[in-house]
């Protein structure tokens, strides 16, 4: 292009394209982005179903049983009898202090893997979400729920 | 001043007067340059350059959140989903919500799409499409192992009893593969 020339590129048909791949690609967005936590049912369940057609080994003596209780004011993690309870913060589960305490089982008892959680009736919905939420992230991956 | 020039006698000469009355002070480039502007100003363009720059940065933002899975997901109405850091990414299975003492499921028949039953744990028609499902599922990979996959969504504030009763009824029908529906919050 020689100096002083006004010749410039012709932006129509970057235009069309544009105009036409803007329009695919908001049609096509998924604007809802959703996750899913994948649940495990309880195998001590009368009514879950058996994984295998043998019976189940025996637990080894040794092994504690943990479990989390959901209250509508309160959690109780229990390791066998012994139960110790976190009470709510402002009608919410204290994250803090239960996370901290399912670490310290987590040190605590390095081979065990299974936790029950179980919940009262008048529970809701989003704290056994938010329980669940808060033992995974506390490096308890196998949770199961009790579904009686 | 001339003595022929009498009034309504001599001719009269209209000219244009000067730009100034001076010649010697007369901007000839200033009076050049008003003039090409004033000659150019029916001739409008419009500048693409800042419309082309917009469309770029709308389709690069585009195209970084594009999802190429082609999945659609619905929440039900009146449903405000619980919120967790811990979900993985949602993948296409059967959905069944849970609204109140309702369980919402789709079913593609003849009259309607959409199903509510009273969440009893009877639900005839939900345990009937379950096995339907089911059989389905195992006459198009009959060598697969049915792993009995379910998304199930719930407002935050339902009773825990009520989902508890929906996993009751999925785990008769040999449903166990339950997704619990989130929000992903920020991580």
């Amino acid at each position: 292009m020689s100096a002083g020339s006004s010749e410039e590129p012709n932006l129509t048909p970057f235009i069309d394209l544009f105009s036409v791949l803007v329009c695919f690609l908001l049609m096509t967005a998924a604007w809802l982005q959703l996750e899913a936590l994948q649940i495990n049912i309880d195998p001590s369940n009368p009514d879950a179903p058996a994984q295998s057609q043998e019976p189940p080994p025996p637990p080894p003596l040794n092994q504690v049983k943990l479990s989390v209780k959901l209250y509508a004011d309160k959690v109780v993690l229990s390791e066998n009898q012994a139960e110790k309870a976190f009470p709510n913060s402002n009608n919410q589960i204290d994250r803090a202090r239960v996370s901290q305490a399912l670490l310290d089982w987590r040190t605590k008892f390095t081979e065990q893997k299974d936790i029950v959680l179980n919940s009262e009736k008048d529970v809701k919905y989003g704290s056994l979400i938010s329980m669940y939420d808060i033992l995974i992230s506390s490096k308890w991956p196998d949770v199961a729920i009790n579904p009686n | 001043m001339s003595s022929d020039k009498v009034k309504g006698l001599a001719p009269r000469l209209i000219s244009v007067p000067g730009y100034h009355i001076h010649p010697e002070y007369d901007l000839v480039h200033l009076r050049h340059l008003i003039e090409t502007r004033r000659s150019h100003k029916n001739k409008f363009t419009l500048n693409l350059a800042p419309m082309v720059d917009m469309f770029s940065v709308l389709v690069i933002f585009l195209l970084m959140n594009f999802s190429s899975s082609g999945d659609a997901f619905f929440v039900s109405q009146n449903l405000t989903l619980p919120k967790a850091t811990q979900g993985k990414p949602m993948v296409s299975l059967p959905l069944i919500a849970v609204v109140g003492n309702k369980v919402i499921f789709n079913v593609e028949t003849e009259e309607k799409t959409k199903f509510e039953e009273i969440n009893d744990e009877k639900v005839p028609r939900l345990r009937a499409w379950l096995q339907k499902y089911k059989t389905f599922k195992k006459q198009m990979s009959p060598d697969a192992k049915f792993e009995g996959k379910i998304n199930l969504q719930a407002d935050v504030n339902t009773p825990v009893e009520e989902i508890k009763k929906v996993m009751r009824v999925l785990m008769n029908e040999g449903w166990t593969g339950i997704n619990f529906v989130v929000d992903p919050s920020k991580k």
